[in-house]
């Protein structure tokens, strides 16, 4: 699963998908994070993050999204990458440059574009190869391709950049 | 009169409620809780052995109506009411009601509820039993040209004051006698609103005193103690916020002076059972009687904690016509308690109380930790009452140890569904002043007028790694969500295209 949250007025891009060890990968803006994650109870969950602990509560009822971390209210915002609402609305209004993540640990089987090309949104970009399955990463935004950060072949970690499109 | 109590009706609800019910069960004593509609589920009514229907929710049709409760009482082979703080506990028509029909109130007798519960005859009987008061008038001002009289002697600035006041209520500081009409006016109508009485009197304004009580106990054979006091002069709006027992600036010496001027105002009123002297301190450590509480209060487990006693049930052996079973010598305070009161109320929206249901509870324990609670997960807080939603107290061998001790418990506290102030706590126990113990009743809102320090960290200021935490967890609580929906759709025999096409969105990587 992929997707982004805004916290504090920063965007952040998650993604999580199952590892080999049936355990989770995570990465968080583009870098792999080493975290465990616990529910404890519907609404509480515990997170190790390298080694340090943490018990967050939810407040299922409360108005808009916010969870209390160390006696903190937090609040944010999720933005479904899958949701097209949202996409569609981010893409028009949307000029600056837009990385592409890799949203699991895998490896790079074709790449569909060149540095310096124009691609338009949806466009197929890299097909990764994860847990046997062939992934297509497609252009967030329509724009040029001005970094192409992976070579075919290589493998990448969950949420390493592969390309930035301006 | 020494007659053991089989049963007592508790004319209250909530965390006093509860606490006396304990009470109760510890001694063998059968214990009744009564109720309004709103609070059928209420912890204190499943905790009683017994439970009776009182009335609709608002207090004046429920827990005020004294004539109710003591039917319920009769009804019920009651032979004794507890009334504990508010509502009927220092209503003397309710305790000489409870006498006449022979039923026992755990608390002082009528008379002496009437020489101190009024604050203008309290004050009159301070002065009888020569205690330091706050210069001004001991009786109810009878006109402006009196008030203004009266302000002029004890000097400006003064406080109005309701004769039967209580919470802050018809109170009115006034600093010049240009304002003194218009002030006068307006604590009349306030105290008339709030207590049925328009009496008011003048007292001369301490600034920024210390709030300080004695806790006394004197039983029927003429025997009376106290059990040191309570520092509670961190106040917002004249509510008490934090109490502590014993006060950083009280030494031995001190504590015996208030001590005993205490024991003289109780001995002179005639009084009995559990009650409080309340002082105010000025920066000279001068000591003046303020008022007195004629009944247990919410704070009285800080001194419990240091005393080592249980004031519920020594309440109870007095009503029961025992002699107290030690001495004043035999009084010894060991270590230190601090009180934090949890109300359902958002101090970072004004204080606005916030009723509702709780959809999360997560108590603290561990050494040193008591909490009087009246809320459980899945209780909703009602909006007729008191936002009192439970008292945290802690308590170590030192001062400091207790302020650590008390943060550690406030980590482990959660309450879900509503707002409360357990993040006030916080940042008090962790200002400076307060652990310099320099703190006056003006403490409070002077903090909060400044800006929270950073150690009070905000959402703004989260620490990278718990900003990443963070961001897991909503994509945790997001992942989480998913899965509910695709096993609840796995369930159903009734799929659809729309949950098809939506279970296969959901699984799509």
């Amino acid at each position: 699963m992929n997707c982004d949250i805004v916290l504090n007025g920063t965007r952040h891009r998650i993604s999580m998908q199952p590892n080999s060890d049936g355990g989770l990968a995570i990465s968080v803006d583009g870098q792999a994070c080493n975290a465990d994650v616990q529910w404890l109870q519907p609404n509480v969950l515990s997170i190790i993050l390298e080694g340090n602990s943490y018990r967050i509560f939810f407040d299922p009822h409360a108005e808009g999204s916010a969870l209390v971390l160390d006696a903190q209210r937090i609040s944010y915002e999720i933005e479904d990458p899958r949701s097209l609402g949202l996409r569609t609305k981010r893409n028009l209004g949307d000029t600056g440059a837009r990385s592409v993540s890799a949203p699991m640990p895998g490896r790079i089987v074709r790449i569909l574009v060149q540095q310096g090309d124009t691609v338009e949104v949806h466009q197929g970009l890299i097909v990764m190869e994860a847990m046997k399955m062939q992934n297509e990463l497609k252009a967030p935004k329509a724009g040029c391709v001005t970094q192409l950060a992976v070579k075919l072949d290589a493998t990448v970690q969950a949420g390493e950049v592969l390309l930035v499109i301006e | 009169m020494n007659k053991k109590i089989q049963k007592i009706l508790i004319a209250n609800r909530g965390e006093i409620a509860l606490r006396v019910v304990r009470a109760c069960r510890e001694r063998g004593i059968r214990s009744v809780a009564v109720y309004s509609d709103v609070d059928r589920a209420s912890l204190h009514v499943a905790h009683a052995d017994e439970a009776y229907r009182l009335g609709p929710s608002p207090a004046q049709e429920s827990y005020l109506r004294g004539d109710l409760i003591l039917e319920i009482a009769q009804r019920c082979g009651a032979d004794a009411v507890h009334p504990g703080y508010g509502f009927l506990s220092e209503n003397a028509e309710f305790s000489a009601a409870c006498e006449a029909a022979g039923v026992c109130f755990i608390g002082p007798s009528a008379s002496a509820m009437h020489m101190l519960g009024s604050k203008t005859r309290a004050r009159q009987t301070a002065d009888q039993a020569s205690l330091p008061r706050v210069p001004g008038s001991v009786r109810a001002l009878e006109s402006l040209a009196e008030a203004k009289q009266v302000a002029a002697q004890v000097g400006y600035p003064i406080m109005l004051k309701a004769a039967a006041g209580g919470g802050g209520k018809g109170m009115r500081v006034v600093r010049s006698e240009t304002v003194l009409s218009e002030a006068l006016e307006n604590a009349r109508s306030e105290a008339e609103r709030a207590f049925g009485s328009g009496d008011v009197y003048i007292e001369k304004l301490i600034e920024n005193p210390r709030h300080i009580e004695v806790q006394i106990l004197a039983d029927h054979h003429g025997n009376c103690v106290y059990l040191g006091e309570r520092e509670c002069s961190v106040q917002r709006r004249h509510q008490k916020v934090i109490e502590e027992a014993p006060s950083a600036i009280v030494d031995p010496a001190l504590r015996s002076r208030m001590g005993e001027a205490a024991v003289r105002l109780a001995q002179a009123a005639g009084y009995t059972n559990a009650g409080t002297v309340e002082f105010l301190v000025d920066v000279q450590r001068n000591f003046y009687f303020l008022e007195m509480n004629t009944r247990l209060q919410v704070e009285h487990p800080v001194t419990e904690l240091v005393t080592g006693l249980d004031l519920v049930h020594l309440q109870i052996q007095i009503a029961e016509g025992e002699p107290l079973p030690f001495a004043q010598a035999d009084i010894h305070l060991r270590g230190h308690a601090i009180e934090c009161r949890i109300y359902a109320e958002d101090p970072e929206n004004q204080f606005f109380p916030s009723p509702g249901k709780i959809t999360h509870l997560v108590q603290a324990s561990g050494p040193g930790i008591r909490e009087d609670c009246g809320i459980y997960e899945g209780w909703t807080v009602p909006l007729d009452y008191d936002p009192i939603l439970s008292k945290l107290i802690a308590y170590a061998p030192t001062r400091a140890m207790t302020i650590a001790r008390m943060l550690r418990a406030l980590d482990e506290y959660h309450v879900g569904g509503i707002a409360t102030n357990v993040n006030l706590f916080r940042r008090i126990l962790r200002d400076e002043g307060f652990r310099l113990a320099n703190i006056d009743t003006g403490y409070l809102e002077r903090l909060l007028a400044q800006d929270p320090s950073p150690s009070d960290r905000k959402t703004g200021e989260l620490d990278s790694q718990a900003e990443k935490v963070a961001v897991i967890a909503a994509a945790c609580l997001k992942k989480n969500k998913m899965n509910v929906r695709i096993s609840t759709e796995d369930n159903s025999n009734a799929a659809s295209a729309w949950k098809a096409a939506a279970r296969r969105e959901a699984l799509r990587p």
